[in-house]
């Protein structure tokens, strides 16, 4: 009997050896899949890939090396969505708009600050307008203290300087220049923003730089030097605050006179230019740290 | 007798249990050896019919100020089934497995090479024919969908961070200064820059309309009708299948 028993003890005791050493590896497996965090805490070489044009390099008109800082503190970050949405109407069209049954624009005053509901109110009142266009628009999910940067632009190479000799271009073309040197100017949206956010409040600070730019037609130099682009900008810096979920609206930028101001023949200058309106709307909201599994609960729930 | 045969069932039921559980073991390290995580990236060109139709089939916005925009394993098994009809075009599609602390980069097979240099040659004997022009240097243009990505801290709460530069540039056309041979390119691009976290089987999404110059027709897609694009970037993290 003794003997039975203690046969019985010894197997007992090799079952758990074996259950305990496959839990150890087990353990050691889950550990093991994931990264080392003090290997993994900077990133590696920042800043866009030159298929990208160079992007942050600061060429001409480029952003410099962005603005934000990034510091991992001892709490996960917080993550924001961020939305800039850049459109254009006449300036006319405007005045009419109502939101909720108020005026939009009043001779003293505009709404800078509205709900999301708000927010499509506008968007689809906008949309009505037959002049109304979006130029261009970009959402973006960072980690907070973060700078995103969002561009769609086309690159323009034109001749930047010429050789000093005439050249002959036969009997039909007209002589001109050799080209010696080549630049690259984009013309497009280019969107560059940080948050900053304070945990336990629900304000969001947030850098804004927007670039629109685009190319209103190509000036004809005369004398054998290659055609120069006209370019037409607008460059903004702000820097702001939103509550969490509320969308800020700068309006009143007019375009008016844009380009003809740069006193060069008007014919070169598009009609379109004149008695718009810039409408640009800046949105952003933290998201909760498990946003995706959470709303889907309360989605199995409902 | 009988206590013999007790003990020979109990051995019995403990080396069956013994191999259940080493082959359970097994399996589990199998299956941990396969889930290997990955990220994958996604750029859609749609238009606004198309993300109509995906924000109805998920049954909320994609905007977070009245929707979400972080998805579960189950929406995105409900858009890639979306993403295969006629509305949407895939222009850029990568997974990149992330046991690696290295920066990997995504990078389409086409290029464009195009002078940036010239030099005058004249045809020989040819004293009153247009001068002829040699490019003596040029430049590479990556085309098509490519990026970076990188992989930041793995969070305790699960959430890997990571850094995602992605773009795609095409040919838009060619600019003639003075003589059809010295021609320069346009190109159209679209990229962002942003660093984000993701836990295990998410999806962020983000919406993007492009720059109004690129509306003359599919912006990145050819052969497509004129359209108001609207580009959709998918960035998911999960595990290979």
């Amino acid at each position: 009997m003794k003997r039975a028993e203690s046969i019985f003890i010894a197997l007992g005791l090799l079952l758990l050896t074996s259950f305990g050493g496959v839990l150890i590896s087990s353990l050691i497996v889950a550990g093991t899949s994931a990264q080392d965090d003090s290997e993994t805490e900077e990133f590696g070489e920042g800043g866009f890939p030159d298929e990208f044009g160079g992007g942050f390099e600061g060429e001409s008109g480029r952003f410099g090396d962005g603005f934000g800082t990034f510091t991992l503190g001892p709490s996960e970050p917080q993550q924001v969505w961020c939305e800039a949405i850049y459109t254009q109407i006449d300036t006319a069209e405007l005045d009419d708009i109502r939101i909720g049954g108020e005026p939009f624009v009043t001779p003293v005053s505009e709404r800078t600050l509205l709900t999301p509901v708000e927010k499509l109110e506008l968007l689809h009142e906008l949309k009505l307008r037959s002049s109304f266009e979006i130029i261009g628009a970009a959402s973006v999910v960072s980690i907070d203290g973060q700078c995103q940067l969002v561009q769609m632009v086309e690159e323009i190479r034109y001749p930047y300087t010429h050789d000093g000799a005439l050249v002959s271009n036969g009997a039909s073309g007209r002589p001109h220049y050799l080209a010696d040197d080549f630049e690259c100017r984009d013309t497009g949206i280019r969107l560059n923003w940080t948050t900053n956010c304070e945990p336990g409040h629900d304000v969001i600070g947030m850098l804004v730089l927007f670039e629109a730019s685009r190319l209103a037609g190509w000036l004809d130099m005369g004398s054998g030097i290659a055609d120069q682009p006209l370019m037409l900008s607008w460059n903004e810096m702000t820097d702001l605050y939103i509550r969490d979920g509320m969308t800020l609206v700068m309006t009143g930028i007019p375009l008016t006179g844009f380009g003809r101001s740069l006193a060069l023949d008007t014919d070169q200058i598009p009609e379109s230019m004149g008695s718009k309106t810039a409408v640009i709307l800046i949105s952003a909201r933290i998201l909760a740290l498990s946003d995706a599994g959470h709303k889907a609960e309360e989605g199995i729930e409902e | 007798m009988k206590h013999a045969r007790t003990l020979v069932v109990s051995c019995l039921v403990l080396v069956l249990l013994g191999a259940i559980f080493l082959g359970a073991s097994r399996a589990w390290g199998r299956r941990n050896r396969k889930r290997e995580p990955q990220l994958v990236v996604r750029f859609i060109e749609t238009d606004e019919q198309g993300l109509g139709a995906i924000e109805k089939s998920l049954g909320f916005s994609l905007d977070p100020q009245v929707g979400r925009c972080v998805l579960t394993s189950w929406e995105m098994v409900e858009i890639t089934r979306l993403l295969r009809g006629a509305d949407f075009e895939v222009i850029g599609h990568a997974a990149v497995p992330i046991d690696t602390k290295e920066r990997r980069a995504i990078r389409s097979d086409r290029q464009l090479r195009y002078a940036v240099d010239f030099e005058r040659a004249k045809p020989a004997g040819d004293d009153q024919g247009a001068t002829a022009y040699q490019a003596t240097e040029h430049d590479t243009r990556q085309l098509g969908f490519s990026g970076d990505v990188a992989f930041g801290k793995l969070w305790e709460s699960g959430r890997q961070e990571v850094e995602v530069v992605l773009g795609v540039t095409e040919l838009s056309g060619w600019k003639t200064f003075g003589h059809e041979n010295l021609r320069q390119p346009v190109f159209k691009t679209w990229s962002v820059n942003t660093r984000l976290l993701l836990d295990f089987d998410e999806t962020a999404a983000m919406v993007s309309r492009p720059y109004r110059a690129f509306e003359e027709s599919g912006v990145f897609s050819e052969g497509k009708p004129a359209r108001q694009a609207v580009f959709l970037i998918l960035v998911s993290l999960g595990y290979v299948h």
